[in-house]
């Protein structure tokens, strides 16, 4: 059974327009003028177990929509949708307490306190038992290194710290299913790096399933094995990386730099064009160095969001 | 994966609630010196009304009332009102419009129960630097009022008193609630804030309204939010004991009943802002 499964899943919300100035807000206060955004439109969608996705779009999408309803945050407008089993937007103990959402631009810990105090309340909320409880902790500990800051209160943690330790009372309770929305926004090289080696490391060994929204083409590229791409709430594309690559921005990046003139040249070429161009590239002076690569994601999204 | 499922809901909420009611305790006890300014406040006002009812009783006012049982009630009034108080409203309308409710709809618990929580743990806070306050005007003031030597009497109107503070929170997240419709509830807070007082004899004792409201003031909702458990405590309940506790858990359920209804119909509506 998928993890999770989404048939014409869509999403609208109403907001009224305010007019402009003094008058329009006298007006507004009469007669308001209510519009209807489709948000996410008609999205069909499966998750298998241990899976990896990352779901891409411009900002507006609906990617956060969508993960928003996949983790019962918010009720579909209409359409199908069953995560591990259950109807998210009821919001049952069976349902929450196999899930774990990670929002990097809203903390879910408790500021005046150390994590170690808001693990402790995840223990009652998740209603673990105290060995297991322990033993999970231990395992977070190490794995993200937190013994130095575990029983410091959040309000005196620096943002990379804060981040590993939301993943760690995120995660106590051994989720199957784990929702990231930009979990390394602001973060610098060393604690995005040491964020991502978590992630892998629970998507690998405990078959955690983890769906990912970011906007960082590095996490994305070091760790989703598939990528769903949504623009204006549809399913734009859904494939591995290197189909998204392919299809978007097909052609080879060819980076050579000769001993003489004319010194570092890039080219880009087709596909089926590269083994001719390396060859007559040879030919032409005495190379010191050879690049041949697809595009990056970067190149990729950005070709993407322009489109 | 999941470690345990077993234990049934209230039993998991209540366990919740002590850890939640243990942090706020914690964390309230930073704040303390705001808080103390806070119960400052909470007594002067009443004295003030004292003071005026007294000199206006001396320039030969007649009061439906006696200047004891208005002594007694203006000494009492200010840990009647603060335990009785909520903030809830503010805060979740906040939650609502800013997103942050997402971080309790996401975990396997009550939305509410951090919000209860940590009513209760700031009104221990609150209670244990207001009673000094109470006790040292009660002393100063103490051969011209009475309290009653019944114990049953203190019980029932501790009881009334819960009940009257559950009230208050219902009505808050009733109000907060409004959120999920309105960008901006600030005017109906600005609104209770004004009402709510007046009618629940947190200002003035309902006695003392003018003759053609008595009827109504004793039926209206925010009587039992204030009024009523001092009506119990000082043996004056307008209208009859028995009547007046049937009121009040009359009104807890039609609290209860509107407060869950208004939620369930907003979170229906609720668009999760910002991430």
């Amino acid at each position: 059974m998928p993890v999770i499964s989404a048939r014409g899943l869509t999403k609208t919300y109403r907001f009224h327009r305010s007019r402009a100035g003094l008058g329009g807000a006298l007006i507004d206060l009469f007669r308001r003028r209510h519009e209807e955004r489709l948000a996410v439109d008609d999205l069909d969608l499966t998750i298998d177990e241990g899976e990896f996705v990352g779901l891409l779009g411009r900002n507006g999408a609906g990617k956060t929509t969508t993960l928003k309803m996949f983790s019962g945050l918010l009720r579909p407008t209409a359409g199908e949708l069953s995560v591990l089993g259950h109807q998210p937007a009821r919001r049952e103990f069976g349902f929450l307490s196999r899930i774990a959402v990670v929002l990097g631009s809203k903390s879910m810990l408790w500021w005046d306190v150390s994590t170690r105090a808001s693990l402790d309340l995840h223990q009652a909320i998740y209603d673990l038992p105290r060995p297991a409880f322990r033993h999970s902790v231990d395992q977070l500990v190490d794995l993200l290194e937190l013994s130095d800051v575990i029983d410091v209160p959040v309000r005196q943690l620096s943002l990379g710290q804060r981040m590993k330790c939301e993943l760690a009372v995120a995660l106590v309770h051994r989720p199957q299913l784990l929702f990231l929305d930009e979990p390394t926004i602001g973060l610098d090289v060393v604690s995005k790096a040491a964020v991502r080696r978590f992630l892998a490391t629970i998507n690998a060994e405990y078959r955690i399933t983890v769906l990912l929204t970011s906007h960082d083409m590095d996490d994305v590229s070091e760790l989703c094995r598939r990528l769903v791409l949504i623009d204006q709430g549809g399913l734009r594309f859904d494939g591995t990386p290197a189909e998204l690559i392919r299809q978007t921005r097909p052609r080879k990046r060819i980076t050579l730099s000769y001993a003489g003139p004319p010194g570092q040249i890039e080219l880009e070429v087709d596909r089926e064009d590269a083994q001719r161009v390396l060859a007559e590239a040879a030919g032409r002076g005495e190379l010191l160095d050879l690049e041949v690569r697809d595009a990056d994601l970067d190149d990729v999204m950005q070709a993407v969001m322009q489109s | 994966m999941i470690i345990n499922i077993g234990r049934p809901r209230l039993l998991r909420q209540v366990r919740v609630f002590g850890k939640l009611f243990a942090l706020n305790l914690s964390t309230s006890f930073t704040y303390r010196g705001e808080m103390f300014l806070w119960q400052v406040g909470n007594v002067m006002v009443p004295l003030i009304s004292l003071f005026v009812w007294q000199a206006a009783i001396a320039s030969g006012a007649q009061l439906p009332t006696t200047p004891r049982y208005l002594t007694a009630y203006f000494v009492l009034i200010s840990i009647v009102n603060m335990l009785t108080n909520s903030w809830t409203a503010f805060y979740l309308a906040e939650q609502i419009r800013d997103g942050s409710l997402n971080r309790y709809l996401c975990r396997a618990t009550s939305t509410h129960v951090d919000a209860l929580a940590n009513n209760a743990g700031e009104k221990v806070v609150k209670l244990i630097l207001l009673v000094p306050m109470v006790v040292v005007l009660a002393a100063a003031l103490g051969d011209r009022f009475d309290l009653p030597d019944q114990l049953w009497r203190w019980l029932l109107a501790f009881g009334c008193l819960i009940v009257a503070a559950v009230m208050t929170w219902l009505l808050d997240v009733m109000i907060g609630s409004l959120a999920f419709w309105f960008a901006d509830v600030n005017g109906f807070l600005r609104a209770s804030e004004v009402i709510v007082p007046l009618l629940s004899g947190a200002v003035i004792p309902l006695a003392l309204l003018p003759d053609a409201l008595h009827g109504l003031s004793q039926v209206q909702p925010f009587r039992f939010l204030v009024s009523f458990p001092l009506e119990v405590l000082l043996g004056e309940v307008q209208g009859g004991l028995l009547v007046g506790l049937g009121w009040q858990l009359g009104w807890l359920l039609v609290f209860a009943v509107a407060a869950r209804l208004v939620w369930r119909l907003g979170i229906r509506t609720y668009s999760g802002a910002g991430a």
